[in-house]
């Protein structure tokens, strides 16, 4: 028999930001890794860091930028089977905002790949709108 | 990675429309393009529209700049094919509360016309391995559906659930005859509604789609400042044609090329597109010839070669110098053994 997957949305307490880092790590799940590291440099230098979100991964310096979905709302969702095999996809937390985030040097390529993402976004609903 | 492939990982970061408040159910239809190389897109219903689920992955190169990426070095990937992309999720109010995914890419959901997948229906035997072969006329036409009989909508509903997937059932009925009244053509008899799909209102719905792009055309493709003004606007018109290639099938783009219409002549703009390209082609040719002509000119042909004047050199006559007998002048003379 075919199983399905179907999104179950409920209200979540909890909320987070997502920050998409520009390293592979192998790993998921929970740390507290997190509570001293990865905070926000305050002391922007440069005029390029304006208005963008500015820290450091082992002491490498990463520039971050939000990532802006209108009308719709974000998660973080987790999957699970039922007995029948079939897959429910729960939201886990609510993301308040995402960034995304690029090497220090390569925010060339950081405002590039977001401003595409908007207009294939553009260009997806005037195709399928209307 | 693929929808499946994000939705499987266990943890993901998802964008929903604001309003989805209720279960929804994903399901596959077949790609609208009919080219097998594509897996089937990933729907779910919701407050009668449709959405696909797509995966945005930032730190990574589309498929169409590969090569280009490759040569300048733009980007790297991990030894297994994936972006260098993570997730660090931080509760502001509580960060010893973090957590971290070993996936680094956004599953959204975007409105999405089901038209495409009606149109795909239509066109189900005109397959294709490649998006490339999308723009080439198939030598030998592919059997067109010869069915010509109207049916009532849920009728051509089942239609489709009995011969192209049986996902098809899961439409809302006004959903549906929505998309379908877009590509058919209608009669009304007794209060009952018929369709028929035509390759005409196919065309005709395409240019709408191809009108709005031409009239909001995206920034980033630059059409060349070097161009006339009038072949500009008909390779403006192309690209914009062009965005469809990849949801529809060949033949619905074979026809769409050769449309011409008063609202947009998309025929016109192509043959004078290619009637401008075979012609500064031309020019180029014949600019090449003379620039070789004129260097020709300057070199010797190899058969006919050029005798060399022989340049007579003046003799210069050397004084003799008296030998003597003196005891230095035998000093440079060989001594015979």
């Amino acid at each position: 028999m075919e199983t399905t997957a179907t999104f179950l949305p409920k209200s979540v307490q909890k909320q987070c930001q997502a920050h998409l880092v520009p390293c592979k790590i192998r790993y998921t799940g929970q740390t507290d890794e997190l509570e001293e590291q990865f905070i926000m440099d305050k002391q922007v230098i440069s005029p390029l860091h304006e208005n963008r979100n500015v820290t450091y991964i082992r002491g490498r310096k990463v520039i971050g930028e939000q990532v802006v979905f209108d009308d719709r709302t974000t998660y973080i969702m987790s999957t699970r089977e039922d007995d029948s095999g079939n897959l429910l996809i729960e939201p886990t937390y609510k993301v308040t905002e995402i960034f995304n985030y690029e090497r220090e040097g390569n925010e060339e390529r950081l405002t590039d790949e977001i401003s595409k993402f908007i207009e294939c976004r553009e260009l997806d609903s005037l195709i399928h709108e209307g | 990675m693929t929808v499946e492939k994000v939705i499987r990982k266990g943890c993901l970061l998802v964008a929903l429309p604001n309003s989805v408040d209720s279960p929804v159910e994903i399901f596959e239809l077949p790609h609208p393009s009919n080219n097998e190389s594509k897996k089937p897109i990933k729907l779910f219903v919701h407050d009668d529209k449709v959405y696909q689920l797509k995966i945005k992955k930032f730190s990574k190169g589309c498929d169409y700049n590969c090569s280009r990426d490759l040569v300048n070095d733009k980007y790297h990937y991990t030894s297994d094919s994936q972006t260098f992309k993570s997730t660090f999720l931080i509760n502001e109010e509580n960060r010893k509360d973090g957590h971290i995914l070993e996936d680094g890419s956004i599953l959204y959901a975007e409105k999405y016309d089901l038209t495409f997948n009606i149109c795909g229906y239509y066109y189900r035997n005109n397959k294709v391995t490649s998006e490339d072969l999308a723009f080439i006329t198939p030598c030998v036409p592919p059997a067109l559906d010869m069915d010509t009989n109207f049916y009532t909508s849920s009728d051509y509903q089942e239609k489709l659930t009995n011969n192209h997937s049986e996902n098809w059932e899961k439409i809302p009925p006004k959903l549906w005859e929505s998309c379908l009244g877009k590509i058919s053509h209608t009669v009304e008899e007794a209060g009952d509604k018929y369709y028929r799909i035509e390759p005409q209102m196919i065309v005709e719905w395409l240019l709408k789609k191809v009108i709005k792009i031409n009239n909001n055309f995206p920034t980033s493709l630059k059409i060349p400042k070097s161009l006339p003004e009038d072949i500009a606007s008909s390779l403006k018109c192309i690209m914009s044609c062009n965005l469809l290639v990849s949801l529809i099938p060949q033949l619905a783009y074979q026809d769409l090329i050769r449309h011409e219409s008063s609202n947009l002549n998309i025929k016109q703009c192509f043959d004078s597109y290619d009637k401008y390209k075979n012609e500064t082609l031309q020019t180029e040719r014949e600019r090449e010839l003379l620039i070789k002509a004129a260097m020709s000119t300057a070199i010797p042909n190899g058969t006919k070669t050029v005798k060399k004047q022989p340049i007579q050199k003046a003799k210069v006559v050397k004084p003799k110098v008296a030998k003597g007998k003196g005891r230095i002048d035998g000093f440079f003379k060989t001594n015979k053994t």
